[in-house]
């Protein structure tokens, strides 16, 4: 079986893309050999001669309302740019509040008695200071100290 | 009454003539919308992202300088915001394909099973060339679709896009070669070869 040099598909593809999509078929042989054994380029070449024209209806118009309601919507984003432009900065103000506020309610709800009763919970902490102070100095403190240890 | 001229038109439309707009918009929205549409091949999006060229061009009109074409101006916002448009819908197209992965998987396979047996060659090769369009990147398309749809000059796409004519030519060339890869690949999925 004799060898035929084949055109690769890419080639074809660059060798129609050189012609415009009326144009005819190229008079070479290596192109009518990868045609024969293609049915790919066939199809590719055969797609050429639907004009590229049909790739739109032919009747392709804009509506007939076109006008109107580009005056609705021109109408329209004049209101919006009515709106003081000074809202699209306030946003991002507004957002940064909201979190400190939630960030400070929530340090508040987390120490309600502090909240709440803040002199009551001052004494009740000096209280306790009082207490520790009182057992540490205690001659005993270190006895029982001494004791616990052993007995573990 | 008399048409005014390309520069009369937005002078008067910089001075607040609202006639003026209206005549800007209607001798020029269906250019704009057929553009918009086979960037975005999408009716509504289309209308929208269309009207949003107008109300640019009414908000901007006094930095419209007299030379180039208004359709050149018209052209060029047409196609920043059809690709703004494409690339913001981008961010959220992944997430679409998740869930129609997950919901439609079979009903499309039904669909495009049914295709095959019920629509003409004809028809398929349209969705196929119209499937490989969606693929294509927005800016060589935009290139292609203003060289082949509008027939444009290579020269009045560079103005445009505001490169230089070998860049258009590049342009233009990867669009074709991407196109056609497109081509081959929405061909296999398809299976057509078995009917051709």
């Amino acid at each position: 079986m004799s060898k035929v040099k084949m055109m690769k598909c890419k080639e074809v593809h660059i060798k129609l893309a050189k012609q415009n999509f009326q144009a005819q078929l190229l008079e070479n042989k290596d192109f009518e050999n990868h045609l024969k054994h293609c049915a790919e380029c066939r199809f590719l070449v055969e797609i050429n001669t639907i004009s590229v024209k049909d790739y739109l209806p032919a009747d392709i118009k804009a509506s007939v309302d076109f006008y109107n309601t580009l005056l609705n919507k021109m109408n329209k984003s004049k209101h919006q740019n009515s709106v003081p432009k000074i809202n699209h900065h306030l946003l991002p103000i507004a957002l940064a509040a909201s979190i400190a506020l939630a960030l400070i309610s929530g340090y508040f709800i987390g120490n309600t008695n502090s909240f709440l009763y803040p002199q009551s919970n001052a004494i009740e902490n000096q209280n306790y200071t009082d207490d520790y102070l009182t057992y540490i100095s205690n001659p005993d403190f270190s006895e029982n100290y001494f004791n616990l240890m052993n007995d573990e | 009454m008399q048409k005014l001229q390309d520069n009369e038109l937005v002078n008067a439309i910089v001075s607040g003539d609202e006639m003026a707009f209206k005549e800007l918009v209607n001798t020029y929205k269906d250019m704009v919308f057929r553009f918009c549409y086979s960037v975005l091949q999408n009716n509504e999006d289309a209308e929208d992202v269309a009207q949003n060229v107008f109300i640019q061009v009414y908000h901007s009109a006094s930095n419209f300088r007299n030379e180039s074409k208004i359709s050149t101006w018209l052209y060029r916002i047409a196609i920043n915001k059809s690709i703004n448009y494409l690339n913001k819908n981008k961010r959220f197209g992944f997430l679409q394909n998740i869930e129609n992965s997950f919901f439609y998987k079979e009903e499309v396979q039904l669909k495009e099973n049914d295709e095959i047996i019920n629509e003409s060659l004809e028809s398929i090769k349209h969705q196929i060339l119209y499937a490989a369009m969606e693929k294509i990147p927005p800016k060589q398309k935009a290139a292609f679709i203003l060289n082949h749809l509008e027939g444009l000059s290579y020269n009045e796409i560079a103005d445009i896009l505001s490169v230089s004519h070998s860049a258009v030519e590049s342009l233009i060339h990867r669009a074709k070669v991407n196109l056609f890869d497109k081509i081959s690949k929405e061909y296999r999925r398809k299976k057509v070869f078995e009917r051709f």
